[in-house]
């Protein structure tokens, strides 16, 4: 393999480059504050290069393998997979950590100065923190055996309880071992699923998996792992915990929240529909229903909120929902397009979550009743906004609009659905998209247009947020617009996955 | 090149030592300390040292010594360190010499408390009693000799018999007596089992035990060892004795009482599931069924405690169940994983414990209701507890996330086909996910959320307590990272099994 001839190991140096800059960040935070987000920055783009260079060798050549032995005689290698399906989805949401690291900066410096009385040593404490978050993420998605997944999936959890801890809002301490209670026993449901795996066919390896079909515990694996997965993308019914640890967390990591809670869709593509179809076929048309149920659900309560980061978490349930239908259709350009909605949305709640932290950075307030009219002050954010809004309302020519599209063509050309069902799921979707379209173009108007609310004693210092937390964001946005032009930049390796599929 | 007599110098040195304190622990006064700490430093090294080597060649080390008193008797006494025992007996050893190193300033603080005259005296009482735990841990980790074991066991009961009743808290002597007496009647089963071994076999080697099977004397000896160590690991129906004497014992220690409580896992190992594993199997549900229960109650008791060295106490119960329900399993990985998770628990728990002894030392309070945000004011006491919390809530990258995952994949390799094992399985893994609620929510209410008015004068704790134990963050973070370091060993022994 010729690139990688160049630079040895570049999935381990992607997934552990960050945690090892972990302790020098720690060390030069307690002295240079929020400067230290910068070293983050160039940690995170240096793994994203690792992972740029390895996209091309995927594309050109095929999946790139890294295996290292850990307990060799309990079958748990640790490899790291870049394939069609992971590289994507590794690239794009490492982006989304990139853009944050840099947007932390001022973010949790004013977080800092409003809880800490400005103490330097809190900035080593939430820079540290967040590398390990990127650890994770990318280690889940290159995983290639059960256990390694569940240990990344598990370790994110550290990282989110304390930094909710520390610099959460209202009550961030009962929210913190909120989110800590529901994310651990999603994965401990996931736990039970690889226990189970590695009873009925002796290996914790995921591409070993389709053996499992056929033999009694089958079904059993599929049901664990998918309710532990549900619980982690807060489906409907198991949706209670997100309205609060996503809005009550420090926007700087509403993005990574918003990853982790999508990063479901990922496993489900990548066990639950690669390794395991068969056995995983009946649960395609409830699913599709749930989905449905939590578009629609999420998103009329998305509509009712007045609370900017509330209303912004809420739509999260409902954005994940779409991914969902995409996969649970078990077609193949559903999947694919159903992957390509959940890149596309992490960029835009990564966006939009953002706004909102900027937001609250130069007005103090996250209550859009008491807003309005700030465009004229802050027009680089109002166009953030715009663009967040129409990512999500999948409005062209960002990338929403591609993702929903191929989405619901695989969904409606290749699916063998009854009338009924087809009827209902394009229904359910018209109503959803055009809620979206409201709860997302409203606040836009609420916030940046129209009468002033803001009290005189604050509308003087409302100026536009610092370049450092408007450019990352922009450079996101960028990117969906570039993947809105030219959708096959993803699509190559996500249609070549959906394509080595055995589905319709 | 082995040193001579290396295992013989790991389990006796102490004694020297204990020579040591009596001579000049009166004159050394509160530094007698270091004599014991110099004494494990090089204990622990001997077995480091042979872990290497049975690592190299491959092979155990065993020692045998003759002591011949009358012509026709011929004790022999042995020391065998094999992939099971010395993991353990080199975990058991790190752990004594870190609870030594933190009762140099423990010690200090506590006897000003406590006593106003007589206190170099006490000093040495202290050490001397202590070096006893070395001594014992080490000795019935690697007996081959099951009267010696018994021996070494007994001795066990000395320090905390002493140490509670002059250093403890509460109701000192008292407690010290229910210590004693529980344990000793514990001690009194093994006992039993051990006479009926000596009497049908006419040997006291460990390794005879395996020449019962098939007689129908062997259940009885495996039901008088579990039921003596049942009582000894404070499982679910005898656990009542812990509580009280775990929550109250002189906070330096009680990492080693944890210790001792755990240790019975290795015994059953070695003793029945190594000797007896066919007769063991008849056991092997109804404990699984027993630890299941004692996970679920000891974590439930264990939430609802505010106390803090209490909550520390209770949640040994549990825990030490965990490694239980990994050994009933009698899977090649659930002993493995079983064994690798008690090691990784007593490392956890010697955190925890002295974190629980710095608060108390600094805050001058035991009650979790009065405490908080100490996260300010103590922030490296703050991270050790946060390391300790997550090593018992086996969470990555610490080393009780491995020992998890390995131990269930043995439980469920063994659960294939048998769907009420299943049900014990799956209800174990979510048994297990009670742990991460009973860490964490102590650790908010300790060091998160308002500091209290009545607290605002505490200070970080000197680095004299803090620093020790960050050799249990270490060594739980390399085998967190490295499992196969004490893998290796514990397959290598386990492959031995007669499967």
């Amino acid at each position: 393999m010729g690139l990688d001839m160049l630079i040895p190991a570049p999935l381990l140096q992607a997934v552990f480059i960050p945690v090892l800059i972990a302790p020098i960040t720690m060390l030069l935070g307690r002295k240079y504050g929020r400067k230290v987000s910068w070293l983050n920055f160039v940690a995170l783009t240096y793994s994203t290069l690792m992972l740029l260079m390895v996209g091309l060798e995927v594309r050109s050549a095929g999946p790139v393998l890294e295996v290292y032995s850990m307990v060799p005689l309990a079958n748990v290698n640790f490899g790291l997979l870049a394939d069609n399906l992971s590289l994507p989805v590794a690239v794009i949401l490492n982006l989304s950590a990139v853009a944050l690291s840099v947007f932390s900066g001022h973010y949790i410096d004013h977080r800092i100065d409003v809880l800490y009385n400005g103490n330097k040593k809190y900035h080593a404490v939430y820079h540290t923190l967040f590398l390990i978050f990127a650890t994770g993420i990318l280690g889940t998605i290159l995983a290639t055996n059960l256990i390694i997944l569940y240990l990344f999936l598990e370790i994110v959890y550290i990282p989110l309880y304390f930094i909710m801890r520390f610099f959460g809002y209202v009550t961030k301490e009962r929210v913190a071992l909120m989110s800590f209670f529901w994310g651990t026993l999603g994965t401990t449901f996931f736990l039970v699923g690889a226990m189970l795996t590695y009873m009925g066919i002796g290996s914790f390896q995921i591409f070993d998996m389709p053996t499992l079909v056929g033999t009694s515990v089958v079904d059993l694996v599929v049901f664990f792992m998918l309710i532990g997965l549900l619980i982690k993308m807060a489906t409907f019914g198991f949706h209670v915990w997100l309205p609060w640890v996503h809005a009550e967390h420090p926007t700087s990591i509403a993005g990574i929240l918003a990853v982790i809670v999508g990063l479901g869709n990922y496993v489900i593509a990548r066990i639950l529909i690669q390794q395991l179809y068969i056995p995983f076929q009946i649960y395609s048309t409830p699913l599709m229903f749930l989905a449905l149920v939590t578009m629609v659900y999420g998103a009329y309560l998305t509509l009712a909120q007045d609370d900017i980061k509330r209303l912004y978490a809420c739509s999260t349930i409902s954005q994940n929902a779409y991914c969902l239908l995409g996969l649970a259709s078990m077609t193949s350009i559903g999947v694919a397009g159903g992957i390509f909605y959940f890149l596309s949305h992490s960029l835009g709640k990564t966006i939009l979550f953002s706004i909102a932290g900027i937001l609250v950075f130069r007005t103090g307030n996250r209550d859009m009743r008491k807003m309005g009219g700030l465009a004229s002050k802050m027009p680089v954010t109002a166009l953030l906004t715009i663009m967040g809004a129409m990512i999500l309302s999948a409005m062209p020519p960002l990338s929403g609009f591609q993702a929903e599209l191929i989405m619901f063509i695989g969904i409606f050309l290749q699916g063998t659905f009854t009338n009924l069902t087809s009827f209902l799921i394009a229904l359910g979707g018209i109503i959803a998209t055009i809620f979206t379209v409201a709860y997302t173009f409203w606040p836009v108007r609420r916030i940046f247009f129209g009468p002033p609310k803001i009290k005189n004693s604050n509308s003087h210092e409302i100026k536009e947020a610092p370049w450092s937390m408007t450019v990352p964001l922009l450079m996101l946005a960028f990117v969906s617009l570039l993947l809105g032009i030219f959708p096959s930049l993803v699509m190559d390796f996500l249609t070549a996955f959906a394509e080595s599929l055995p589905l319709g | 090149m082995t040193l001579p007599f290396i295992l013989l110098q790991s389990v006796f040195v102490p004694l020297l030592a204990i020579l040591a304190v009596a001579l000049f622990g009166p004159r050394l006064g509160k530094k007698t300390g270091w004599i014991a700490v110099a004494s494990l430093v090089y204990t622990t090294s001997l077995l480091l040292i042979s872990g290497l080597d049975i690592l190299r060649k491959g092979s155990p080390i065993l020692e045998e010594y003759s002591w011949t008193t009358f012509p026709s008797l011929t004790i022999k006494v042995g020391f065998f360190a094999d992939g099971l025992s010395l993991p353990v007996a080199l975990v058991v050893s790190i752990v004594t010499l870190v609870c030594a190193l933190y009762s140099i300033p423990y010690l200090e603080h506590r006897i000003e408390e406590l006593y106003d005259e007589g206190r170099n005296g006490l000093y040495t009482v202290y050490y001397a009693s202590f070096l006893f735990f070395a001594i014992g841990l080490v000795g019935v980790s690697l007996s081959t000799n099951l009267v010696a074991l018994f021996i070494f066991l007994e001795l066990l009961l000395i320090p905390p018999y002493m140490l509670i009743g002059l250093f403890g808290y509460g109701k000192k002597k008292r407690i010290a007596m229910i210590y004693f007496v529980w344990n000793h009647v514990g001690a009194a089963f093994f006992l039993i089992g051990i006479v009926l071994v000596v009497i049908y076999t006419g040997s006291f080697e460990v390794n005879a035990i395996s020449s019962l099977a098939g007689t129908s004397i062997a259940f009885w000896v495996v039901f008088f060892m579990v039921i003596g160590w049942l009582v000894k690991m404070a499982t679910f129906g005898f656990h009542i004795w812990l509580p009280h004497a775990h929550g109250n014992t002189p906070t330096a220690i009680a990492p080693i009482i944890a210790a001792i409580v755990g240790l019975g896992n290795y015994v059953l190992v070695r003793l029945l599931v190594g000797q007896l594993f066919d007769v063991f199997q008849i056991f092997s549900m109804p404990l699984m069924v027993l630890a299941l229960i004692t996970m679920i109650y000891g974590g439930m008791l264990t939430i609802a405690q505010d106390d803090i060295k209490n909550l520390y106490a209770c949640s040994t119960i549990g825990q030490t169940a965990y490694s239980l329900l990994g050994i009933a399993s009698l899977s090649l990985f659930g002993l493995a994983g079983g064994i690798f998770y008690f090691l990784s628990h007593i490392l956890g728990k010697g955190i925890l414990f002295h974190v629980a002894g710095i608060v108390v030392t600094q805050t001058g309070t035991r009650n979790i209701k009065k405490m908080g945000g100490l996260v300010s004011k103590m922030p490296m006491t703050t991270i050790l507890c946060a390391s300790g919390s997550l090593l018992l809530a086996a969470l990555p990258p610490l080393s009780g996330f491995q020992a998890k995952w390995i131990m269930f994949g043995g439980i469920f390799t063994d659960a294939a086909g048998s769907t009420p094992k299943l049900i014990i399985a799956i209800a174990a893994i979510f048994a297990a996910f009670l742990t991460p609620m009973y860490t964490i929510w102590p650790l908010r209410r300790i060091f998160f959320g308002k500091l209290p008015d009545s607290l605002q004068h505490v200070k970080e704790a000197p680095l004299s307590m803090t620093a020790p134990l960050l050799i249990f963050v270490i060594t739980s973070l390399v085998l967190g990272l490295y499992p196969d370091l004490v893998m290796d060993f514990l397959t290598s022994y386990i492959s031995t099994l007669p499967w």
